[in-house]
């Protein structure tokens, strides 16, 4: 394991980006972060080893975006996990292709968890 | 002509004469050679039984003598002039060589008494004859013929016969009888024996015996009786006749035989017996059988007797009562002593004007038994007058000689069994008779070989116009509604009670509700035997229910909104009628001119295709068709539109028209749309903040952990274990914000329930060190339920155990499926419910308080969500507990969703 795995993670919440960020780089994640969804799919260089996106955000939704990379040739690889405060939206974050779903608030462990399913696979 | 030869003669030449012979093979008489004439003339006159074979065809001819041996309605006349073979065809095997014999050789034959059937007398008949074949020659000296010469000698060979025969018979009748014979000379009192007589005395055949010595072969008891009745037979004066029974016994080996002796004096002149012979019957067998068959007689009286039946037995042609037993008395309400030795007849007058008396005597004369069954009996028992019923058998009763002197009557009173049969009778006939004028159906169903009876309505309410199989009823069924079926027969086996409603479909596709109501019949082990019912054509009810509830909706929704547009089509002429709100609600000018393809086409297309099947079942269903779907208005608006409609059919159950009524619930939706939103944003939102706190915390207790600051770890910990608290008391608020508003959402999908229950053990005993979660699963199989909203039950029902549970270890998690329901049970061995709370923990708000200063945390809201959950997906919910020893909550839900119509 020479090379850190990296993880982009949109959240419009700055205070959850902030938090759950460190949390992540503590267990060894290389971590780009971002309150924009948007650029998640502009981005051109540098591909993560997954994408945490969340759903409801200003200006975009975190289920078009994963639709989106999950259709792309170069990104349709990468795990998606799709987080929300609405519980409700686990079926909505599967039909719109993402590797997985955690509802706010989690236990970082779950968290940790679900990406290490999901970078395996 | 004349013919000389056969003039005279008799009745024998006269036939000859009457014969047109040019038939014949010998042709006209005056064409026959002389030597036939002469043979003939011989014949016809000797007063000897004569017959006369003539030429190559051996024509007949016969005398007057001979013709009565061929008897009446036989052979004469037409013998005469016949062929041989033609004539004696039954005997011809046997003469035809005597006839060829003598006519190859001449040589002539003589038989003796020789039996040659033959047919007279309108029949075959045994004939013996005496006879001799004689050659009878032509003019060149060769046979030409054959005489015969015969006497009949039947009537002498009969009379032989039967001497024959009963000297033999005599014989036989000896040896059949075994019976001794013997001699006694009285002057010299020798005794002579036949072999068998000495057999039994155990002599050897050549021995000579004295009186004394046969005497003493008599049992000593017997010996003196048989000197004494020997003696009185010796005295001329008594009629020398012997006839004593006694036993002798076998010298040799002591076998004992009783003997019947029978035997007569011859007397001189002097009337001195000078001889006693007679005969010594074997009776040994006999006399047994008469004492065992005078035993066996005194058993069957005690039996009798003893009988808990009525029985009675009359003898001879009277019918004497020769014993009556107690049963019968009591049966015919009379004493004893009326029976006593008097004719039935006496004794009960009553029965023989119901004609007993011919089938008694019938009995008797036939020995035939005869039975009798729900024979009435008007009597007068204990005073009173009385019919009572009785099952009764006149049993002929066959004495030691196979003789029937008297008869055996059986009677058992059945009056009570048959009058609670004939109230059976009545109410099953009563039932039926109901059933048919309520237009119910029956059946009746075996249920160890699936045999179904039905009664015709019950065929008519399945649309069946003939009988069918049993295979054929069930197919009948909607296809959705077998499980209903099969649920409601498999809980049948236990309740012992069958109740359900289900659709039938007709050959016709027409579809009808029907109603089946029965009940199982057990046998003695409790075993289902039957299951009896009925079938209740309930379509007009169910649609009357629908329609109802359709009107009350529609009145309801078009209060509501005040805006209620309809249309009604004409299925076959597709000719269709609007209300002028009809074309406000679409967004259209008035009395546009439409079709009813038009009013489809107003309808966006994402919803087109299920609103069109929508009605198109409704109508083939006879159902109600309600749909919610979005039209565009020509200004490009979108709106909402609720719909209900339903067809009307005609009297063979076709639709005529679709009537439907529909309004504008844009606002109504936007409205919802707006409160949906509303929970969500505020879910949302609530959750946002208590989300970055949460992942802070961890944060910091991670930190504070590498740094070995262990008790601030521990205070983020508890932090941590705070804001969890809270996550769940925003959930559980804006569950129940949901559940009040029925905006719960559910989505049905299959799943392992099991799996989902584990799933749920795992994740709790993840974060939880103080209870160990227990698994106790039976197969359950796959659910087609909400598995997010059960798992939140499951969830919040081991967290309650875990929460109110503080001083035990374990929690038990058990699952089962019974009747098509899966049920759950959560145990827990903690502070319990008192039985007064047990009902209230549902309730919004309610909480558990606990004893002993513990207090637990929770809005109560969990098990009121839970509950709310439980019965929106068919189920139910509930708890059992003792204070002080722990609770187990239940829910059972359906593992596939019930048809709800």
């Amino acid at each position: 394991m020479s090379k850190l795995k990296s993880i982009t993670i949109a959240d419009d919440d700055p205070g959850i980006l902030d938090a759950v960020g460190m949390l992540l780089e503590m267990e060894g994640y290389k971590v780009n972060a971002t309150l924009n969804g948007n650029t998640v799919i502009n981005e051109q260089h540098d591909l993560p080893d997954i994408y945490i996106l969340d759903i409801w955000m200003s200006g975009s939704d975190g289920r078009e975006l994963c639709k989106k990379l999950k259709s792309a040739e170069r990104t349709k690889h990468i795990p998606v996990i799709l987080i929300s405060a609405s519980n409700d939206l686990q079926r909505s974050a599967e039909t719109a292709g993402a590797d997985d779903f955690l509802a706010k608030p989690f236990e970082i462990d779950a968290l940790l968890a679900k990406i290490e399913k999901a970078l395996q696979n | 002509m004349d013919f000389g030869f056969i003039r005279g003669g008799g009745e024998s030449s006269a036939l000859i004469r009457s014969i047109d012979w040019n038939k014949n093979p010998l042709g006209p008489i005056n064409q026959w050679p002389q030597s036939l004439r002469t043979t003939l003339s011989i014949v016809l006159n000797s007063k000897f039984p004569m017959f006369l074979f003539w030429g190559p065809d051996l024509i007949c001819f016969y005398n007057d003598a001979y013709r009565l041996s061929l008897g009446n309605n036989g052979k004469h006349p037409q013998a005469m002039g016949q062929k041989g073979i033609e004539t004696w065809p039954e005997i011809w095997d046997f003469i035809k060589p005597l006839i060829d014999q003598v006519l190859a050789g001449g040589e002539a034959s003589w038989n003796e008494d020789h039996l040659l059937p033959i047919y007279r007398n309108g029949k075959i008949e045994d004939v013996y004859w005496t006879f001799s074949y004689s050659p009878a020659y032509d003019e060149t000296d060769k046979p030409a013929g054959v005489f015969v010469t015969c006497t009949e000698t039947t009537a002498k060979v009969s009379s032989l016969n039967s001497i024959n025969e009963s000297k033999n018979e005599l014989e036989f009748a000896l040896n059949a009888a075994e019976l001794g014979t013997w001699d006694l000379d009285p002057l010299t009192n020798k005794f002579t024996a036949n072999k068998r007589l000495k057999k039994w005395l155990g002599f050897e055949p050549d021995t000579e015996i004295d009186l004394n010595l046969a005497l003493n072969a008599i049992i000593a008891k017997d010996r003196q009786r048989v000197s004494d009745a020997i003696a009185k037979a010796l005295d001329f004066s008594l009629g020398g006749n012997y006839a004593i029974q006694y036993t002798i016994v076998n010298s040799k080996n002591g076998r004992e035989r009783v003997v019947k002796a029978k035997g007569k004096a011859l007397f001189n002149n002097e009337k001195i017996a000078y001889k006693l012979s007679g005969t010594l019957q074997d009776i040994t067998e006999e006399v047994a059988a008469q004492a065992a068959f005078k035993e066996s007689e005194e058993n069957f009286r005690k039996l009798i007797l003893q009988a808990p039946v009525g029985m009675i037995i009359l003898k001879g042609e009277d019918f004497f009562v020769e014993l009556v037993n107690d049963a019968y008395l009591k049966l015919t309400g009379k004493s004893k002593k009326n029976f006593a030795d008097r004719p039935l007849w006496e004794a009960m007058p009553e029965s023989k004007t119901l004609g007993f008396d011919t089938i008694l005597k019938k009995v008797m004369r036939t020995g035939v038994a005869h039975h009798g069954n729900e024979q009435p009996l008007n009597l007068i028992r204990n005073g009173q007058k009385e019919t009572i019923y009785i099952n009764y058998v006149y049993e002929p009763l066959k004495d030691i000689d196979g003789s029937i002197n008297r008869i055996m009557v059986v009677a058992v009173d059945i009056t009570e069994i048959l009058a609670s049969k004939l109230k059976i009778k009545d109410a099953e006939e009563r039932a039926r008779l109901a059933a048919v004028a309520a237009g119910v159906g029956t059946f009746d169903l075996d249920l160890r070989n699936g045999d179904l009876k039905t009664s015709e309505r019950f065929d008519e309410i399945f649309g069946f116009d003939r009988k069918v199989n049993r295979a054929d009823f069930v197919n009948a069924i909607h296809a959705d509604d077998h499980e209903i079926r099969l649920n409601a027969h498999r809980r049948a086996l236990s309740s012992g009670q069958i109740f359900y409603d289900a659709r039938v479909v007709w050959k016709d596709n027409s579809l009808h509700w029907i109603r089946i109501d029965g009940k199982i019949y057990y046998d003695a082990d409790e075993k289902p035997l039957r299951m009896l019912g009925t079938v209740m054509d309930i379509t007009h009810q169910r649609n009357a229910k629908e329609e109802l509830l359709h009107i009350n909706q529609r009145l309801e929704i078009a209060l509501e909104t005040g805006s209620l547009g309809s249309y009604e089509l004409n299925i076959n002429t597709r000719k269709i009628t609007f209300s002028d709100q009809f074309f406000k609600n679409y967004g259209l000018l008035p009395n546009q001119n439409l079709s009813y393809d038009d009013v489809i086409d107003l309808i966006e297309p994402s919803f087109k295709e299920d609103v069109v099947s929508a009605i198109n079942t409704a109508i083939l269903n006879k159902s109600i068709y309600q749909a919610e779907y979005q039209i565009r208005w020509s200004d490009g608006s979108l709106h909402w539109i609720k719909e209900s409609g339903k067809a009307k059919y005609n009297e063979q159950g076709n639709p005529i028209t679709f009537i439907s009524a529909s309004f504008d619930i844009t606002e109504t939706k936007q409205l919802q749309q707006q409160k949906d939103d509303f929970i969500g944003i505020a879910s949302h939102e609530l959750k946002t903040p208590v989300t970055s706190i949460k992942a802070y915390a961890q944060v910091l207790e991670r930190i504070l952990t590498n740094k070995g600051d262990i008790k601030e770890a521990e205070l983020m910990r508890k932090m941590d274990n705070q804001l969890n608290r809270l996550t769940s008391l925003i959930g559980d608020l804006l569950d129940v914000t949901k559940v009040n508003a029925g905006k719960l959402q559910y989505n049905h999908t299959h799943f392992d329930f099991n799996e989902m229950i584990r799933f749920v053990i795992e994740d709790l005993q993840r974060t939880t060190d103080s209870h160990e979660i227990i698994e106790n699963l039976q197969e359950v199989g796959l659910a087609y339920t909400d598995k997010e909203r059960v798992s939140q039950v499951v969830t919040n029902l081991i967290t309650n155990a875990i929460k109110y549970s503080p001083d035990s270890k374990k929690i038990i998690v058990h699952t089962s499926v019974e009747e098509g329901n899966v049920i759950v049970c959560i145990e827990d061995f903690g502070i319990g419910i008192a039985q007064d709370k047990l009902n209230k923990v549902f309730e919004q708000f309610y909480r558990v308080s606990g004893s002993m200063q513990h207090t637990f945390p929770g809005l109560g809201l969990g098990l009121y969500i839970s509950s709310e959950i439980i019965k929106r997906e068919g189920g139910k919910i509930w708890v059992t507990s003792t204070e002080g020893q722990g609770s187990k909550f239940y829910f059972s839900i359906p593992l596939q969703l019930r048809n709800t119509y």
